[in-house]
């Protein structure tokens, strides 16, 4: 009975670490690499014959880096070879020479995986580094490797006044596929203007990029020669300068390329606005304003309480404003309106309603029943909401036993992502009021009561395995469990590793099984996109407790 | 040439009833000038100033962007000093004729100039530069560090005053910065270093090994790795100035640290820095592995001086630094160098210590550059980590706040002399340290052919300055040519004027001895404040 490999998660960090581990760290941003350096243990090679004939390891491998936009070879790049068998966690590495190329000596025979990183090239941030597979034997053909270089989206911002504006804190947001949808993700690339107001975010690679100018907290003065001019501030835009994140502009960029986006931003005039706060609970936070635009915020500001009196410097619009109590209830008042100095602003701050979750599990052996929390928590189970649409915004989180629901949600349409239970558990059903959020999303309405989410679990899960051909040793693999649901389809992912896959916790029914290359690679909930391969795929139907081995052919995603 | 080249008249007057307040104050008061570039001249057009009262500096209570023709006018003031501020893009925020810490308040009343001032804006400068490796290729990720050479302190000093990195390019720029000397130094490491580690296993070839296994040693401008040979350069005021280093790497050394693990209990951790300029920087090139059982290596250095901190876990948590000079591949006990002898002692005042939150006890030679902080716990005890202390004489500061002149200092193991101690490797040092109850303060008035003197610096000289650096006191005249000197410790005293002198070492007094020595001194009692006149030559 082979090995079972951990069922593979999918999030573009978890992909990143696996590639990580199975590279030698060759994957890794220089920081993680760093990070590391002092706790690996020295890498041991492979032995890639399993019998018991001494092993030739007299074979030789060499290549060249290419760079693929100039044609020109790629002297100094960090090229490592592994060897198939990656659970021994094998690398060589060397540094091309002037004339890009490199020579492994010394392999046995097998699979490898041969990569080269170099700053400016490879795109790192998505866990991809240059490489490809070979086979070693004796007189295996020179390896090509081409290293796609990275671009960088320049430019300077200024004021109205065509003044710089230094210090603004400038976020890359770049639209990815995420568990088969495509999003806008903000990636770990940022910037801060210089004193020139210039800023640059290197590294890029070619992808489709929204451009985000955080928050900054300087202020300005609004007209020259006159005593204590009205201050002004500035609020988060996005490029070419607009609030709503629907309206701004994407940048295109391709390999390699430099991207110029200069722009200039608006102060807005600061009102004087002080007041009270009421509310009936105790409050014992500041309280924070936050600015509608579109279905996001642009303005952030706290202001502390004293003896229930605030008193805070705010651009025109509408607000939202949040505190909690010393037992982390949380507060809030919406459509807090402000349009000049005002002293007299009256806050009144209500509980915010939260979101019940009423868990309730369902045994094969015996009728439904409500549980205990100990027992509830202990099914291991937890559920997100994540924003459906527009801006990156705030994901909540909940898991039995922390309370009775999701506190503080702010208004908008999520995703209720049940994560887990694992082994025979399976979520049977998740209801909101008459909407099934396995198919559907929840809106969260302003001001109104939302209705409870009910999770049902089951412990006759069925379990799905089998294989998918060709098996790569090293590139990742999406399999996926669907069932058609009217105009879209319900959709479990799961992983194959070296060839092999094994979900658990599968409802039980009727499905059709797909593989397809990579991760987060195909918009598979998209049914326009999923559709026209459903009719090459395995039809399985999974009993109760039942256990099903399927054989499934690659699909390539052309990517 | 005048005989007396500074008169006093020293007027003692009663504590609590300092001046005369202007009788019948007439109205409203006015300050109004406009904002120049203090290079070009040129009028600055929307400059944000500001003013705010000179006992509550925090609180802005008017301010303006400045006119097409830079000015700016506040009015309806109450007599009193005010500090006139300005900052513009390009112009970091200043006081009014501002030097270091100190400027001129502008000082309204009657019969007093606060119009038509010229407010000179001093323009940033900014140092840039690119990294590149000995292929022409950027170096990212650099850390570059800016040192200054700066007199403020009395004698002149190297300090660090900013710091940055690389960008994908190699560029770095430090904007803001001052007029002044500077040395700029380079601390980097080549991109693959993190992976040598991984290339050190036993299978890669020797070349692979030791194409992995190169450092880049610290570099300073303009290119040097001794720092007898690092130039500074002095950047003007406004100026752009670009300080390019082509790094090269060199096979880099192993430092093997035996016994390193000799208590099985007690888990230690070393961490390599060097020291250049009395600061200590890290060096990002660093790689520790587990030699054997009992060692530590720690490769990627460069020959040079290093300090080895070395912390101890477990029960007994202890930090010790040792220094080490490289030279080769080599090894190294880590228990062999003896820890120095402590440094430890209590400040005390009579009726009790009302310390600030931080407060800290220095021992600073100023002639050196050395200097050695720590903290003053509630009880009033401190403690030193003297392990890198050089040998030399020391003064001794309390840092407090206003109220923490040391009265007087005694100790057993070290010669006082003064507010200095003599600080020997060989034995341990017992301070006590009590803070002074009986402070004066001088309030004065610069003036020269019997006009008030605006923006001349005003030195307290201590007798023995040598050995009394910690009661020198200082202040620059405001706009009327006044001048306070607080905290003063009952003693005798010379009062230096030192016109443009922002730029010499204020506590050298061989400098000014002919001018000292025609000065007469002033006996300050304790508890006073006294009123004074100096002549400015």
């Amino acid at each position: 009975m082979h090995e079972v490999k951990p069922q593979m998660v999918r999030t573009a960090t978890t992909h990143l670490l696996r590639f990580g581990v199975c590279l030698m760290g060759l994957c890794l941003t220089l920081a993680e690499a760093r990070q590391q350096s002092q706790a690996q243990e020295p890498a041991q090679v492979s032995d890639s014959s399993a019998n018991s004939k001494p092993a030739d390891n007299t074979l030789s491998v060499t290549g060249m880096v290419v760079n693929t936009l100039t044609g020109e070879p790629v002297r100094g790049a960090v090229v490592a070879i592994n060897t198939a068998q990656i659970s021994r966690q094998i690398a060589l590495s060397t540094l091309s020479d002037n004339s890009g190329h490199f020579q492994f000596n010394g392999l046995t025979e097998g699979r490898a995986f041969i990569s080269a990183i170099k700053p400016g090239l490879g795109n790192r941030f998505r866990g991809q580094p240059a490489g490809t597979s070979v086979q070693v034997t004796r007189n295996v053909s020179p390896v090509l490797l081409k290293m796609d270089p990275t671009g960088a989206i320049f430019g300077r911002l200024t004021g109205s006044d065509e003044q710089p504006l230094e210090g603004f804190p400038l976020q890359v947001i770049s639209k990815q596929t995420v568990g088969g949808k495509q999003q806008w993700v903000p990636v770990p690339f940022r910037a801060t203007t210089d004193d020139d107001g210039n800023f640059r975010i290197a590294g890029l690679p070619a992808d489709t990029y929204c451009l985000q100018v955080g928050q900054n907290q300087q202020t300005t003065l609004s007209g020259r020669g006159v005593p204590n001019p009205q201050e002004q501030g500035y609020a988060e835009v996005f490029y070419p300068g607009v609030a709503d994140f629907n309206s701004a502009t994407p940048i295109e960029l391709t390999g390699g390329r430099e991207v110029e986006a200069n722009f200039s931003i608006a102060a807005e005039p600061l009102y004087e606005v002080s007041g009270i706060v009421t509310t009936q609970e105790n409050l014992n936070s500041p309280v924070e304003f936050f600015r509608k635009a579109g279905d996001g915020n642009d303005f952030f500001q706290s202001a502390m309480v004293q003896d229930g009196r605030f008193q805070i410097k705010l651009p025109a619009g509408y607000f939202r404003v949040v505190g909690s109590t010393a037992t982390g209830i949380q507060l809030a008042a919406s459509g807090v309106v402000v349009s000049s100095d005002n002293p007299n602003l009256n806050v009144a701050l209500r509980p915010v309603s939260g979101i019940r979750v009423e868990l309730q599990r369902e045994s094969s052996s015996a009728s439904t029943q409500r549980n205990t929390p100990e027992q509830l928590r202990s099914i291991g189970i937890n559920l997100q909401l994540v924003r459906t649409a527009g801006a990156p915004g705030a994901s909540y989180w909940w898991a039995p036993g922390q309370s009775d629901g999701f506190q503080g949600v702010a208004p908008g349409v999520y995703t209720v992502q049940a994560n887990g239970p694992p082994g025979t558990w399976y979520v049977k059903s998740l209801r909101s009021g008459g909407i099934d959020l396995l198919s559907e999303d929840l809106t969260v309405v302003e001001g109104a009561q939302p209705q409870p989410i009910e999770v049902t679990l089951r412990d006759d899960a069925a379990s799905v395995r089998g294989t998918v051909a060709p098996a790569d040793d090293m590139a990742p693999v999406t399999v996926l469990l669907v069932q058609p649901r009217g105009t879209g389809n319900r959709i479990k992912v799961g992983g194959a590793f070296q060839g092999k896959f094994e979900m658990d916790g599968v409802t039980p029914g009727d499905y059709l099984l797909l593989a397809f290359e990579g991760e987060d690679r195909l918009q598979y909930e998209n049914p326009e996109v999923l559709n026209p391969y459903l009719s090459k795929a395995e039809h399985i139907s999974l009993q109760p407790h039942g256990i099903a081995n399927v054989n499934l052919s690659l699909f390539p995603t052309g990517r | 040439m005048l005989r007396r080249t500074i008169l006093f008249s020293l007027v003692l007057v009663l504590a609590g009833a300092c001046r005369l307040a202007a009788q019948n104050p007439p109205g409203k008061f006015r300050i109004s000038g406009k904002t120049v570039s203090a290079v070009t001249g040129q009028v600055l057009a929307g400059a944000e100033v500001s003013i705010s009262k000179v006992e509550q500096r925090d609180s802005v209570l008017q301010k303006m962007l400045t006119t097409d023709d830079g000015g700016f006018s506040f009015a309806g003031l109450e007599p009193g000093k005010y500090l006139l501020i300005g900052q513009r893009n390009g112009f970091s925020r200043q006081s009014y004729e501002q030097h270091g810490a100190f400027s001129s308040a502008v000082v309204v009343g009657p019969g007093l100039v606060s119009e038509s001032l010229v407010f000179r804006l001093r323009p940033d400068g900014r140092i840039v530069g690119k990294v590149v490796d000995e292929n022409q290729e950027p170096v990212p990720n650099a850390t570059v560090y800016l040192f200054r050479s700066d007199p403020s302190g009395g004698f002149k000093q190297i300090f660090q005053r900013a710091e940055t990195s690389t960008d994908d390019r190699g560029y770095y720029r430090l904007p803001h910065i001052e007029s002044g000397r500077y040395y700029v130094l380079v601390s980097a490491q080549p991109w693959f270093g993190p992976f040598a580690q991984v290339s050190a296993n036993g299978n890669q070839s020797g070349a692979d090994k030791a194409a992995f296994d190169v450092t880049f040693p610290v570099t300073l401008y303009p290119g040097v790795t001794d720092i007898g040979s690092a130039s500074s350069f002095v950047l003007e005021e406004g100026q752009e100035f670009t300080a390019d280093f082509a790094l090269n790497a060199i096979p880099s050394l192993h430092l093997r640290l035996n016994h390193f693990n000799n208590s099985p209990g007690q888990p230690r951790n070393a961490r390599l820095s060097t020291r250049w300029f009395g600061t200590e920087i890290y060096l990002p090139g660093q790689r520790e592995t587990q030699a054997d059982e009992n060692s530590r290596e720690i490769a990627g250095l460069a020959p040079g001086q290093y300090v080895i901190n070395i912390e101890s876990y477990g029960a007994v948590r202890e930090k010790h630094s040792t220094a080490v000079n490289v030279t080769a591949d080599m090894e190294f006990d880590v228990d062999a160098a003896l820890p120095a002898p402590s440094i430890r002692g209590v400040v005390q005042k009579d009726g009790g210590l009302n310390l600030t939150p931080r407060a800290f006890v220095l021992l600073w030679n100023l002639r050196r550059n050395e200097a050695l902080e720590a903290p003053i716990d509630n009880k009033g005890q401190f403690e030193f980590s003297p392990d890198l202390l050089v040998p030399g004489n020391y003064s001794v500061f309390v840092a407090s706040g206003l109220n923490s002149t040391i009265g007087s200092l005694s100790a057993t193991g070290a010669q006082v002399e003064g507010q200095t101690i003599r600080v020997t490797a060989s034995n341990p040092i017992q301070l006590r340290i009590e803070l002074s109850k009986s402070l004066s303060t001088i309030n004065g008035i610069a003036r020269r052919n019997d006009e008030p003197f605006a923006g001349v610096m005003i030195v307290l000289v201590p007798q023995s300055p040598e050995k009394n650096l910690p009661l020198f006191r200082r202040d620059q005249s405001d706009s009327d040519g006044t001048f306070t000197l607080h905290d003063v410790l009952p003693g005798r005293y010379k009062i230096l004027t030192i016109e443009d002198g922002w730029d010499v070492e204020w506590a050298d007094m061989s400098r000014f001895k002919a001018r000292l020595d025609r000065i007469p001194s002033i006996e300050v009692a304790p508890n006073r404040t006294y009123q004074t006149t100096v002549n400015v030559e």
